[in-house]
C-alpha cells in the first residue's frame, strides 16, 4: 500500500521535472561486410523505449530524446543484434551502425540460453543460432538450454507442455497450468478447456516460424496478467529474408518448411508497403516408427505482415504495425493397424487459428513516450472422434437421462427422448466424439512515458487489457445415439464465458550512484474477473511486484581488471492464476443405480431399471484464486573472464485448486429376482414399467392383469465433486547457477557450467472424505460410512523432493570452417524424494503394521523411513443416516475387533493400506550421466546442416533406488540413444 | 567294433552325457520302500516324458539331460489311491540330483469337476468373447448325494503365472486351500443323483450362440453364479434366460476390495469345491478370522478353506506359460495340472475311468468308443486315454464312472468342443 503509493508519488514528482530535450539521433544502418543500407533494421534506445525503422537508404532518426549517456541497439531479421553506448548531451547526426549477418563466420556464437542483462528479473533469451543448433521441434524442446535442463526426447505425438521452475506432472499445485506460453503477444490460454487444469499443450506451434524465445522464470513485469509461475515468449519472424528450406528429420518425426520475408516495396520513390513473412510448414511425427498408424501432424501456415510510417505528419512519430495470422491444421491419428481386423481409431484434432494487431506509435511527447496497441484472437478445434467395437451378445442400457428419477431401458425405435435407451444384442462400432473448442481474446493498451531527472531515468509504464476466454463447442456426443455407450450431455458452449479486465502501472527508476547503478521496478495490478451468469460473479485481486538490481561494476572499462563485473538483484511478486473451466464449471455428474433386472427371453434383451440422481456442480461459496508469492535474489560477476551468475528462488503456491469429493444419502427401492417369481406373464409377453417417481415395477401383458412387484428398500452413498482450494502452501526452492568459462582461444572452445538444485515440499492438511460406494456390507447392503481423512484417502498427504543437476557444456566453434559442435554432459547427481504423512496439529494418520494382514497397528506404530507395511485411517467416520455424528475411527475399529465382527469387517474398507513395505522410505537414486552431441556446419552462404545425437554413449546402465532397494533400467531417466538431422537451404 | 567305440568315445566327448536323478518315495515322514511303482518325469521344455519304477527301497532312477522336471506318480492300493508330485526339480551336470516325492493318500468324493469351460472363444470380427463360462459338477457314484454348505471357489492367483504369494510358505504346508475374492453357495441345499450333472454358469446365462456362433447356449443352465446386489458388471452378469429358476441363483459376498464381478482366468484359472462344517460358507466368509491378505494388497484376499472340507480341485495352466506357472491346489487336493489352450473355445474335460465304467453291468453293450473329441492334433492339446466318448455313452443311457486320482495331469484332458455345444 506505501509501496503504491511511492510509486504514484515518484511519477508525480518526474513530471515536474521533465523538460523537452529536444535531442536527435540520425544515422544510417549497414551491412558490416558489404556496406549496403540494411531497410527495415530496427534502432531502439531501450531505456526510453524510443525507436526508429531504417529506411531504404538504411537511413533512420529519433528526435526528443533525454539528455544523457544512453544504449542503441540495432536489430533486423537475419543480422546479430548491435548494441552501443552513445553519449547523447547534443544531438549525433552521423552514427553508423555496422551490422553482421548471423551466421557462424562471426567470432561469437551461443548455443546456449543467454541470460538477460538488462532484466532485474531472471529472464533468458534463446535464439534462433540455438535453437537451430539443439534442432527444435516442439517449443518445449528449449527446456533443456535452461539451467539444470533435462534432454528429452519429445515426440509430438504426446501433448508437451512447459513447466518452469518445478518438477513436473507428479507435483501438486498445477504447475504447469500457471506458466503462460505466448506466441508474438498471443497468449495461448487453456483457461476455456474442459480437459483438465493442465498448461497449453505446445504441440501446435509451429518450430521452423520461431524466431527467438524468452523465457521469464523470475518476478515478470505488471503487465503480464494470469500466471502462476514462469512466462515463456515465442517471437516468430519479421522482417525481410531470403527464401530458406528446413527439413529435419529424426526417428520419429519428418518436418519440411519455407519460409520468406518479401519487401513489398514499390517502384520509385514510393515508400515499400512493409514485409511481409510467410512461413509453410508440415510436420509428421509417429509414435513407432514400424508403424504409421498412431501419428501426430501440423500443417501450419502463417503470414505475417508489418511496415512503419514515418512521412509527412507521422515523421516525429513513427507508427509500427504488425499483424498476423496462423493456421494450424493437423492432429493426432491412431487408426490401428488394417492387418488386425478391428476398424478401431482414435483421432484429435489439433487445429488452431490465431491472429494478432500491434501497433507501437512513438509520440515522444512531454507526457508520452510512446503507445502500444495489441490484439489478439486464439481459436483451437480439439474435437476427438474415438471409434470403437462394442461386441454384442446380449442387450445393453445406454444412460443419456439428466433428471432425477427411475427409468427402464427402452429400445431406441420406440422413444429416442428416453432416459435409457436399450442397445440390442447385435456387436456394432459406434463413434464418440468431444467437440472442444476453446476461444480466447485479448485487448490491451499500454503507455510509456519515459523522463529524465539529471542523472536518474524514470519510465512509467501503464496500460488496461481486457481478455475473454470462451468455449465453443458442444462437449460430448455420438454420430449414432442410438446405439452409443452411455454419456450425458453437456454442451461446452452453454457455459458463460470468463471476462478479465485488468489495470496495472509500473515504474521503473535508474539511478546511478557514482560508478553503480541502482535499478528498481515497482508495480501493480489490479485483476477483475467477471463470470456472468455464475455463482462466482466478479471477483477482484491485486498482485503487487517490484524488483531490485544494483549493479555494482559493469564490463565497460574494466576488462583487464580481475573483477570485471558485480551487480546484485532481488524481486519479489505475486501472481494471480485464473482458474480453468474444469474447476469453475465441472461438468456434472450422475449416478446410476441398477434397481431392477428382469430376466430375458428369447430375444435376449432385458429392459433394466435405473435410479439415476444428477449430482450437480456443487458451488463452493469460498473457492478464491490461486496465488503465487515468489521472492528471488541473484548476483552476477565476472571474475578474470569467467562469468557467474547465481539466482536463488523461493515460490509459495497458495491456495492451490483441487477436487474433492463430498457424499450424500439417498435412499432407493430395489426389485429383486425373487419378485418376478410370482408373475403368472409369460416372459415373451411381458411389458414392464417404472414409476418414475416412486420406483415400483409393474409388470403387464395382453389380456393379464398388471400386477405390482414387490420391493426392498435400500439406502446408499454418493460423491460430488466439489473444486476447493488447498490449505497449506506448496513450497518450491532452488538455486540456479550458469557459470561461463573464458574462451580457450588456441582451442576455439568454450565451457559453460549450468545447474540448478531444486527442492519441492507440499502436505495436504484439507479433511476429505472417502466412502467406497459400490462396496456392499456384510448384510449386503450397499456401504454406510464416509470416512473423513486429513489430506485425502491415500497412504501419504505430502511430498518432499529435491533435485540436483549439473550440466557441463563444451563448445568448439571454428569460424574459418563455419561450424560449432557443442558436447553436453548432463549429470543428475542427487535425486530424492519422500512420502510423507502427518495429521493435524502433530498427530497420525498412519500407523505401522506387523503383518501384512492386519489392519490394527503393530505393537510399535513407528512408520516414517521404516521399511514395513501401514495402515492409514481416516481421522472420524460418519454413518449414512446421522452425518453429523463424527466417530472416532482408530478407537472404534479397535474396539470392533474384539467386540462386533461385521462392523470391523466394514470398517476395513475405509482402512488404506499401503502395497509394499518401502511406501515412507526416503528415495535417493544413485546419479546418472548422459552425454549428447551436436554440430552444425555452414556451407557457404546456401546451406546449413546440424545434426545431434542423444545419449550418443549409449548410457544403457542401471540406477539403485534406496527406497525399493532394486536397481532398475536407466532408460525412464534419460533420453534413450537419439539422433536428428537438419538440413537449411538459403536462396 | 571299433567303429562303435570310436562313435561312442566321439558322443561322449562332445558331452551328449545325461546326468542321475533319484527320485525317492515318502508317506507320512517314513520312506515308502515298494518297488514296481512308475513314477513319471515330466521335461518342462519339450514336455517330453521318462518312466522310471521303483526298487524295492522305494527310489527310482533317471538319466535326463540337464534342465526343469515335474515329477508324479499315482497307484492303486487295496485302501484306496496314492499319489504324489514335484515340480521344478533341477537337475544340474557334475553333483549329485536326488528329491522326496511325498506320496498323499487319495481321498476321492463322490461329488466331482467334470468340466470346466473358460477359454473364451471369437466372435464373427476377431474379438474375443468372454462373457460365457461354466463349470459342471458331477455325481461319480451310484447314489444320491445332497449338496449341504456346499460352495465354488478359486484358487490365489486366478492365473498360474502371476506371482504367487503362498510360494514362499509353500503351499502344502498351508493346511488350508486359500479360496481367492469371493465364494459361490446356493441358496438351498441340492440333491444329485446317482450319475448325474448339473450345469453351472459361471457368467452370462443366455443362449450365446444367438450372436456369438462359436459360443455356447447356457440358456438351459441348472444354475447360475449370478448375484447383481454383490457383482453388478452388466458386461459378465447379463439377466439369465428366464427359463432358469430364480431359487437356481447362486449367492456370495465378497471379501476382496471393490470388484464389480468374480473374475476368472481364461488362460490358466483354478476351481475347487468343498463342504464347510458347522458353519455355513456365507457365515464363513463373513468372519474376518478367517480370510486373510495374503500380499497386504487388499485385492488378493482368500478365504482360508481347511483342507478337510476341500471335495475336489481342478489345476489348468496355459500352453503358453507352463515353465512361468506355480501350482496354487496343494498336492492332496491335485497332484498336478491340465494344459489348455486359449481363445478356441475348447474345455477341460475330466477323462474317463475305463476299468470302474466297464465293470458296470448297465453299461454292456451302450458304451461308445473311438473318442475323437480331444485336441491331441493340437501341440500342447491332450484326449482321453480310455478312448470312450462319454457324451455319446451318455446319450445312449450309459452311466460314465470318471477318473478321480487327484491328479489333474491324469485325470483331465482339453476337449476340442465345450460338451454342452451340440
Amino acid at each position: 500500500m506505501i509501496r503504491k503509493a511511492l510509486t504514484l508519488l515518484i511519477s508525480l514528482v518526474s513530471c515536474v521535472w521533465l523538460q523537452a530535450q529536444g535531442i536527435s539521433l540520425s544515422g544510417v544502418v549497414t551491412d558490416a561486410t558489404t556496406g549496403k543500407p540494411i531497410e527495415f533494421a530496427t534502432v531502439l534506445l531501450p531505456e526510453t523505449e524510443q525507436w526508429a525503422v531504417a529506411d531504404a537508404n538504411g537511413k533512420f532518426s529519433i528526435s526528443n530524446i533525454p539528455s544523457g549517456k544512453h544504449t542503441v541497439k540495432a536489430s533486423c531479421l537475419g543480422y546479430v543484434d548491435l548494441e552501443q553506448q552513445v553519449d547523447l548531451t547534443k544531438s549525433i547526426k552521423d552514427l553508423n551502425l555496422m551490422m553482421r549477418l548471423d551466421n557462424l563466420t562471426l567470432e561469437t556464437v551461443v548455443v546456449t540460453a543467454k541470460e538477460n542483462e538488462s532484466s532485474a528479473a531472471t529472464s533468458r533469451m534463446i535464439d534462433k543460432t540455438a535453437l537451430n543448433h539443439v534442432q527444435v521441434l516442439n517449443v518445449t524442446d528449449i527446456s533443456s538450454l535452461l539451467p539444470g535442463g533435462v534432454t528429452s526426447n519429445n515426440n509430438l505425438t504426446s501433448e508437451q507442455r512447459f513447466s518452469i521452475r518445478s518438477g513436473g506432472s507428479g507435483e501438486s499445485g498445477n504447475a504447469s497450468f500457471g506458466t503462460a506460453v505466448e506466441v508474438d503477444g498471443v497468449r495461448l490460454s487453456n483457461n476455456a478447456s474442459f480437459s483438465g487444469t493442465k498448461g497449453v499443450s505446445t504441440n501446435n506451434i509451429a518450430s521452423s516460424n520461431v524466431e527467438s524465445v524468452e523465457v521469464i522464470s523470475g518476478i515478470p513485469s505488471v503487465e503480464y496478467g494470469d500466471v502462476g509461475s514462469g512466462i515463456v515468449r515465442v517471437h516468430t519472424k519479421k522482417g525481410k529474408s531470403p527464401y530458406m528450406v528446413t527439413m529435419t528429420s529424426n526417428p520419429n518425426t519428418k518436418q519440411i518448411s519455407l519460409s520468406k520475408g518479401f519487401d513489398l516495396e514499390r517502384k520509385g520513390s514510393r515508400p515499400s508497403l512493409g514485409t511481409l513473412n510467410a512461413n509453410v510448414e508440415y510436420t509428421n511425427a509417429y509414435s513407432d516408427p514400424r508403424s504409421p498408424y498412431t501419428s501426430y501432424t501440423r500443417r501450419q501456415a502463417s503470414l505475417t505482415w508489418s511496415n512503419f510510417f514515418n512521412k509527412k505528419a507521422m515523421e516525429r512519430m513513427p507508427l509500427r504495425v504488425s499483424v498476423g495470422v496462423t493456421g494450424n491444421l493437423g492432429g493426432m491419428d491412431s487408426e490401428s493397424d488394417p492387418d488386425l481386423l478391428a476398424n478401431v481409431f482414435t483421432k484429435e484434432r489439433d487445429n488452431a487459428l490465431r491472429g494478432n494487431i500491434s501497433a507501437n506509435w512513438l509520440l515522444s511527447k512531454r507526457w508520452i513516450t510512446n503507445l502500444q496497441f495489441d490484439g489478439s484472437i486464439n481459436y483451437s478445434d480439439r474435437l476427438n472422434r474415438t471409434k470403437s467395437y462394442i461386441q454384442g451378445g446380449f442387450s445393453q442400457a445406454a444412460l443419456h437421462g439428466v433428471e432425477e428419477g427411475y427409468n427402464l431401458a427402452i429400445p431406441y425405435e420406440i422413444d429416442p427422448s428416453a432416459a435409457v435407451i436399450l442397445i440390442p444384442k447385435e456387436s456394432r462400432y459406434n463413434v464418440m466424439c468431444l467437440d472442444d473448442k476453446p476461444l480466447s481474446w485479448k485487448l490491451a493498451l499500454k503507455a510509456n512515458w519515459t523522463t529524465r531527472l539529471g542523472s536518474v531515468s524514470s519510465k512509467v509504464k501503464a496500460g488496461v487489457d481486457y481478455s475473454g476466454d470462451k468455449n465453443l463447442g458442444v462437449g460430448r456426443y455420438s454420430e449414432d445415439y442410438a446405439t452409443s455407450v452411455s454419456y450425458r450431455p453437456y454442451d461446452f458452449s452453454k457455459v458463460p464465458t470468463m471476462h478479465n479486465v485488468a489495470m496495472f502501472a509500473e515504474e521503473n527508476i535508474g539511478i546511478p550512484i557514482g560508478s553503480t547503478n541502482l535499478n528498481l521496478v515497482g508495480g501493480l495490478r489490479s485483476d477483475m474477473t467477471i463470470i456472468a451468469g455464475s455463482a462466482y460473479g466478479v471477483t477482484n485481486s491485486l498482485s503487487p511486484r517490484f524488483n531490485a538490481k544494483y549493479t555494482i561494476r559493469s564490463q565497460q572499462g574494466h576488462e583487464e581488471d580481475f573483477l570485471r563485473a558485480l551487480s546484485i538483484r532481488g524481486g519479489w511478486g505475486v501472481a494471480v492464476k485464473q482458474p480453468s473451466f474444469e474447476i469453475l464449471y465441472p461438468q456434472p455428474g450422475y449416478i446410476d443405480i441398477n434397481v431392477f433386472n428382469p430376466d430375458s427371453g428369447d430375444d435376449i434383451s432385458a429392459a433394466t431399471g435405473y435410479f439415476t440422481i444428477p449430482t450437480g456442480m456443487e458451488y463452493n461459496s469460498a473457492l478464491v484464486w490461486q496465488r503465487n508469492h515468489s521472492a528471488e535474489l541473484g548476483i552476477e560477476f565476472d571474475l578474470a573472464g569467467t562469468r557467474f551468475s547465481l539466482a536463488v528462488f523461493d515460490n509459495k503456491t497458495l491456495r492451490a485448486y483441487e477436487i474433492q469429493s463430498h457424499y450424500y444419502s439417498y435412499a432407493y427401492k430395489y426389485t429383486d429376482q425373487s419378485s418376478l417369481a410370482g408373475v403368472t406373464i409369460p416372459v415373451n409377453e411381458r411389458v414392464y414399467r417404472i414409476d418414475n417417481a416412486t420406483g415400483v415395477v409393474t409388470v403387464s401383458g395382453n389380456g393379464y392383469e398388471s400386477q405390482a412387484l414387490p420391493y426392498k428398500e435400500k439406502e446408499a452413498l454418493y460423491g460430488r465433486s466439489v473444486a476447493v482450494n488447498a490449505e497449506s502452501p506448496i513450497e518450491r526452492l532452488g538455486l540456479e547457477w550458469v557459470v561461463d568459462f573464458p574462451r580457450i582461444k588456441s582451442l576455439r572452445t568454450t565451457v559453460r557450467m549450468d545447474g540448478a538444485y531444486y527442492s519441492y515440499n507440499a502436505l495436504s492438511t484439507i479433511m476429505a472424505q472417502y466412502s467406497p460406494t459400490d462396496v456392499t456390507m456384510t448384510d449386503r447392503n450397499p456401504y454406510r460410512y464416509v470416512g473423513y481423512y486429513v489430506g485425502g484417502f491415500g497412504n501419504a498427504n505430502g511430498m518432499t523432493s529435491k533435485s540436483l543437476r549439473n550440466n557441463v557444456t563444451i563448445t568448439t566453434h571454428i569460424p574459418a570452417v563455419r561450424m560449432i559442435m557443442s558436447l553436453k554432459l548432463e549429470s543428475t547427481l542427487m535425486t530424492y524424494s519422500k512420502a510423507r504423512s502427518e495429521g493435524l496439529d502433530g498427530g497420525s494418520r498412519t500407523y505401522g503394521i506387523d503383518d501384512i494382514s492386519d489392519y490394527l497397528p503393530g505393537a510399535s506404530a513407528e512408520f516414517d523411513g521404516e521399511r514395513r507395511m501401514a495402515v492409514t485411517y481416516p481421522l472420524y467416520y460418519t454413518e449414512l443416516d446421522d452425518p453429523t455424528t463424527q466417530t472416532a475411527f482408530m478407537n472404534k475399529l479397535i474396539w470392533a475387533k474384539a467386540n462386533d465382527p461385521d462392523l470391523y469387517t466394514n470398517l476395513c474398507k475405509l482402512v488404506k493400506k499401503t502395497n509394499v513395505n518401502y511406501t515412507f522410505c526416503d528415495e535417493y537414486i544413485t546419479p546418472y550421466f548422459s552425454a549428447n552431441f551436436s554440430v552444425t556446419k555452414e556451407i557457404g552462404d546456401l546451406a546449413s546442416i546440424s545434426f545431434y545425437a542423444n545419449n550418443f554413449f549409449r548410457n544403457t546402465g542401471q540406477v539403485y533406488s534406496t527406497k525399493t532397494q532394486q536397481y532398475s533400467s536407466i532408460t525412464g531417466y534419460v533420453p534413450s540413444f537419439y539422433y536428428g538431422l537438419s538440413l537449411r537451404l538459403k536462396f | 567294433m571299433a567303429l562303435t567305440a570310436l562313435v561312442s568315445i566321439a558322443c561322449t566327448k562332445t558331452g551328449m552325457q545325461t546326468c542321475e536323478l533319484t527320485v525317492a518315495l515318502v508317506n507320512d515322514g517314513a520312506s515308502y520302500a515298494e518297488s514296481g511303482i512308475e513314477i513319471t518325469l515330466r521335461a518342462l521344455s519339450s514336455s517330453f516324458e521318462y518312466h522310471a519304477t521303483t526298487d524295492a527301497d522305494g527310489s527310482a532312477t533317471f538319466s535326463v539331460m540337464p534342465g526343469v522336471y515335474d515329477a508324479t506318480c499315482a497307484f492303486a492300493k487295496d485302501q484306496g489311491d496314492f499319489n504324489g508330485t514335484i515340480s521344478m526339480i533341477k537337475v544340474f551336470r557334475g553333483k549329485e540330483n536326488s528329491c522326496l516325492m511325498n506320496l498323499n493318500f487319495v481321498r476321492t468324493n463322490p461329488i466331482i469337476i467334470k468340466e470346466i469351460y473358460f477359454s473364451r472363444c471369437l466372435d464373427p470380427v476377431g474379438k474375443l468373447y468372454s462373457s460365457a463360462a461354466y463349470m459342471i459338477l458331477y455325481n461319480n457314484s451310484s447314489e444320491d448325494f445332497t449338496l449341504h454348505n456346499f460352495a465354488i471357489a478359486q484358487g490365489c492367483p486366478s492365473k498360474a503365472d502371476s506371482s504367487n504369494p503362498y510360494q514362499k510358505r509353500g503351499i502344502d504346508e498351508l493346511g488350508y486351500v486359500p479360496a481367492l475374492s469371493a465364494v459361490w453357495w446356493f441358496q438351498q441345499d441340492v440333491t444329485m443323483a446317482p450319475f448325474s450333472q448339473i450345469v453351472v454358469s459361471i457368467y452370462t446365462a443366455i443362449d450365446h450362440t444367438v450372436e456369438i456362433p462359436n459360443s455356447v447356449d447356457l440358456s438351459t443352465a441348472d444354475y447360475v453364479m449370478y448375484d447383481p446386489e454383490v457383482f453388478g458388471n452388466t458386461r459378465y452378469y447379463f439377466s439369465p434366460y428366464s427359463g432358469i429358476d430364480k431359487s437356481h441363483y447362486m449367492r456370495t459376498l465378497s471379501y476382496a476390495a471393490e470388484a464389480d464381478s468374480w473374475g476368472i482366468s481364461f488362460k490358466s484359472p483354478c476351481f475347487f469345491i468343498f463342504q464347510s462344517e458347522d458353519v455355513s460358507p456365507e457365515e464363513f466368509v463373513k468372519n474376518m478370522a478367517n480370510i486373510e491378505d495374503p500380499d497386504g494388497k487388499g485385492t488378493q484376499n482368500c478365504a482360508k478353506v481347511n483342507i478337510e472340507w476341500v471335495l475336489d480341485g481342478v489345476e489348468v495352466f496355459d500352453s503358453k506359460d507352463i515353465s512361468a506357472s506355480h501350482k496354487r491346489l496343494a498336492s492332496s487336493v491335485d497332484a498336478g495340472y491340465v494344459v489348455s489352450i486359449e481363445r478356441n473355445g475348447h474345455s477341460v474335460y475330466r477323462n474317463v475311468d475305463k476299468k470302474a465304467t466297464e465293470a458296470l453291468k448297465e453299461n454292456a453293450g451302450k458304451l461308445v468308443y473311438n473318442y475323437a473329441g480331444g485336441t491331441s492334433d493340437l501341440e500342447s492339446g491332450s484326449t482321453d486315454p480310455s478312448g470312450i466318448d462319454a457324451e455319446a455313452s451318455m446319450s445312449n443311457g450309459a452311466h460314465i464312472i470318471y477318473q478321480d486320482t487327484n491328479n489333474s495331469s491324469k485325470d483331465f484332458h482339453l476337449r476340442k468342443v465345450a460338451s454342452i455345444k451340440k
